[in-house]
């Protein structure tokens, strides 16, 4: 086995663990409890670099295979699907009945359905589909000394007991391992369409019913929008965005722009009130932090990551908030 | 509890918020014993405190003295959840109700925990923008209450209930320390404790400030109601429409009982002869409701309905929803009591589920009434009664058979009431052991003695032992599991 694949800020651990099934994800878990032996939780990989280095990293558990719907009633627009399930390989399922679970993430292939829940991912979209925990409703979590324990339910609206599947969403593994969860679903939207437009007109921008908005800055640089729903809705908004010179991107240059590298361990993540810092988000950012931005991406409604200039440390990506 | 200690307390209170703001004669707790639902039981004494800084003293006052708290907002719950049990302090929000700020570019509205939820939209209004969560208590129901609940309402359908719509609060922990959770900026560093607090029922802490998500008021509204000739055809409706994909803003049944009772007591005019209605409510865009409402009216008549009455003025809307969130009392004019359900079951099983509920209710020979949040699946059958005829032990045995066919059809026990003491025996109908166990760890996270809101939530405990029907639903609870 391989090890290295698992390193971490330079820190390579002592063994690794492959489950496919939760009994023997909580058997692991508790055998590493007994030896109080210390574990990073592995999906994808996509969002492991967020946040601190481990101070200690004994055993790699990587979910992948722990993977696959468990239940898709499209009927009551829920599912349940093992967590380390991709988030292409749930969509490509979803599909089928014309459903979506409506969180966008940069590298689909990769990030799991468990690690996108834990990381909190930042989903350009959260313009109109708020935060990715608000699209869970239940979970089956594995808790540090390998306790199975479920959390909320299968149906859409719940306050039988406390939302831990909620609590669980961007604690990064540190609280439970999230081996199946349920989620809420939406209808594929008729039509999508995405533009850059003039920088000028993000003030403006906050008025108009957009599915996304993401500002970037360095070789990209632009004010990125992205309209869905209803192909005649999806229209007139269209004809509205081109009073601010819009051009029509594919969806493929979409996903490439929008999306912060998904490898850079050199990213400065910071959260900030939406719409708040208007066009100067990366400028601002960078100010707070004390050097200039070679790249910046930034989310309404979700979070700024900005690459420093001049970086070439492999820390951890840090992150930072600018207000409450 | 030694009378000393219970007066050394008022005393301390007294001297925290005043005398004129801290209650513990009989006559004046009385107010306080009971919520909008079955139980009561007095407190020690009631503290009506200002401000975050009296909150905290008077829980560290309480705790000092080995006395718990319990938080209260207008007392409009409907699962017990603000009853003080064994020898409580109740910790009231009352005077707390100011609207501190509406950011109208980040979509914020910054409030206390005592202003009412109808305050918040009035407020944001001007500005274009609106609070979604809408429970059927809105006029006097409180922020921090709709919080401990995590309410709902019927706009709930599409745009989720309080947990989707609370960005941070400021509360008030169990040792009297003030602690501010979640924020205005998404996903900070730590742990986002806002989700675990939302629904907590006070068992936490006690809120005292709220940082609420905006929404933009949408382009159109439209508003109808389709008339079907069952409650099973009007629920095949409900369930095709979402098995479609379409979430309209809100979508509520109303039977027979419930439309007799509401044309009686509002100037309405709805269909006496229909067997149930679809009252449905589509926003966004114009196109996008134009389009939903006709794939919306399409399905309705798939399904047997007879017509469909469009709301054509902003007054003829505002009539439907009126008669519709005043409706609990309106069914006060068949039977003098009355007792509701909160249960959530899978969309696709609405229709079978209405049928055993209407059937459970008839062999117990109780009158039913259905008027619910039937897009989201939260049912809300009330048994109508009379307990001058009628006993408690009927109704009880009858809400619990209720709950079993909803937690039987892959449902849960409540959708936006609470669990409050009124269900926390049937919690192990719905979790295991360990489920119950990881609940009680992120309670003593925050509140290791248990002091908050005692009795509320998990199953077990004696705390409420001394209310009679307490007795009565843990039998059933203990009994009717197989």
């Amino acid at each position: 086995m391989d090890l290295a694949i698992y390193q971490l800020e330079g820190m390579v651990p002592s063994r690794s663990q492959r489950p496919s099934d939760t009994a023997t994800l909580a058997r692991g878990i508790g055998e590493a409890n007994e030896t109080n032996s210390s574990i990073v939780v592995w999906g994808g990989g996509t969002r492991i670099g967020v946040g601190n280095a481990p101070a200690r990293y004994d055993i790699a558990i990587d979910l992948r295979d722990l993977s696959g719907i468990v239940e898709h009633s499209p009927a009551d627009l829920v599912c349940t699907v093992r967590g380390g399930t991709t988030v292409a390989a749930l969509a490509a399922e979803l599909a089928r009945a014309g459903q979506r679970w409506p969180v966008d993430v940069a590298d689909p292939e990769r990030a799991t359905i468990g690690g996108t829940i834990a990381s909190a991912a930042p989903s350009p979209s959260r313009l109109r589909h708020q935060h990715v925990r608000d699209w869970v409703i239940g979970c089956t979590a594995v808790l540090g000394d390998g306790t199975v324990a479920r959390a909320g339910g299968r149906v859409v609206k719940n306050v039988t007991g406390y939302d831990l599947a909620r609590l669980y969403s961007g604690t990064f593994g540190t609280l439970a391992v999230l081996a199946e969860v349920s989620l809420k679903l939406s209808a594929i939207d008729e039509a999508v369409r995405a533009f850059r437009v003039d920088e000028s007109a993000y003030e403006d921008l906050r008025h108009l019913p957009l599915d996304s908005l993401v500002l970037t800055t360095g070789h990209t640089r632009g004010l990125y929008v992205r309209v869905a729903g209803l192909a005649a809705a999806v229209e007139r908004v269209s004809r509205e965005l081109a009073r601010y010179h819009a051009t029509e991107i594919a969806s493929v240059a979409w996903d490439q722009t929008v999306h912060p590298s998904t490898d850079a361990a050199d990213l400065t993540r910071a959260s900030v009130p939406p719409w708040r810092e208007r066009g100067s988000i990366a400028q601002t950012v960078a100010r707070r932090l004390g050097h200039a931005a070679q790249r910046a991406t930034y989310h309404a409604g979700a979070e700024g990551a900005l690459r420093p200039e001049g970086s070439a440390r492999t820390g951890p990506s840090s992150r930072l908030a600018l207000e409450r | 509890m030694s009378t000393r200690t219970a007066d050394r307390l008022v005393r301390d209170l007294e001297s925290i918020c005043g005398e004129r703001n801290v209650f513990w004669r009989e006559e004046d707790t009385l107010v306080f014993e009971y919520d909008a639902g079955f139980d009561r039981r007095p407190p020690l004494a009631v503290a009506v405190p200002k401000n975050t800084d009296e909150i905290a003293r008077c829980v560290r006052a309480a705790r000092d003295a080995g006395v718990a708290v319990v938080p209260r907002g207008a007392g409009t719950g409907l699962s017990g959840g603000t009853i003080a049990c064994g020898d409580a302090v109740v910790i009231s929000t009352a005077r707390l109700r100011t609207i501190h700020e509406i950011d109208a570019v980040s979509r914020v509205a910054v409030v206390d925990p005592g202003v009412p939820n109808l305050e918040v939209s009035a407020a944001a209004r001007p500005h274009g923008l609106f609070f979604a969560p809408d429970p059927a208590s809105q006029r006097v129901s409180t922020i921090g209450g709709n919080i401990g609940t995590n309410a709902g309402g019927p706009h709930a359908l599409r745009y989720g209930s309080m947990v989707d719509h609370v960005l941070a609060v400021e509360m008030v922990l169990p040792d009297g320390e003030v602690a501010v959770f979640g924020g205005v900026a998404p996903d900070l560093p730590g742990y986002d404790c806002v989700p675990l607090i939302v629904g907590s029922e006070g068992t936490l802490g006690i809120v005292t400030k709220a940082w609420l998500r905006l929404l933009p008021l949408p382009e159109d509204v439209r508003t109808f109601l389709a008339e079907f000739p069952d409650v099973r055809s009007g629920a095949r409706a409900a369930s095709a429409i979402i098995a479609r994909g379409i979430v309209p803003a809100a979508m509520e049944m109303l039977d027979r009982t419930t439309i007799r009772a509401v044309n009686a007591a509002f100037d309405v005019h709805l269909s006496e002869d229909a067997g149930s209605m679809l009252l449905v409510e589509v926003e966004g865009l114009r196109e996008e409701t134009g389009s939903a409402t006709s794939a919306i009216v399409a399905l309705c008549e798939d399904e047997g309905a007879r017509g469909v009455r469009v709301a054509e003025t902003q007054a003829e809307r505002e009539l439907l929803w009126k008669a519709r969130k005043l409706g609990y009392p309106a069914l006060a004019r068949i039977k003098p009591n009355s007792y509701i359900h909160d249960a959530v079951v899978p969309r696709s099983k609405l229709p079978d589920v209405l049928d055993s509920v209407n059937a459970i209710a008839d062999r117990y020979g109780y009158t039913v009434a259905n008027m619910f949040h039937i897009g989201d699946g939260n049912l809300h059958p009330l048994l109508l009664f009379d307990l001058r005829e009628d006993t408690i032990e009927g109704v009880m045995e009858a809400s619990a058979e209720i709950l079993k066919v909803a937690i039987e059809s892959g449902g849960a026990l409540s959708g936006e009431h609470g669990i409050g003491l009124e269900k926390n025996h049937f919690m192990f109908w719905v979790y295991g052991p360990e489920d119950l166990e990881a609940m009680q760890r992120a309670r003593s996270a925050f509140d290791p003695d248990g002091a908050m809101n005692p009795g509320k939530i998990f199953p077990g405990g004696d705390t409420c032992a001394a209310i009679p029907t307490e007795r009565i639903k843990r039998g059933l609870a203990e009994g009717m599991w197989i």
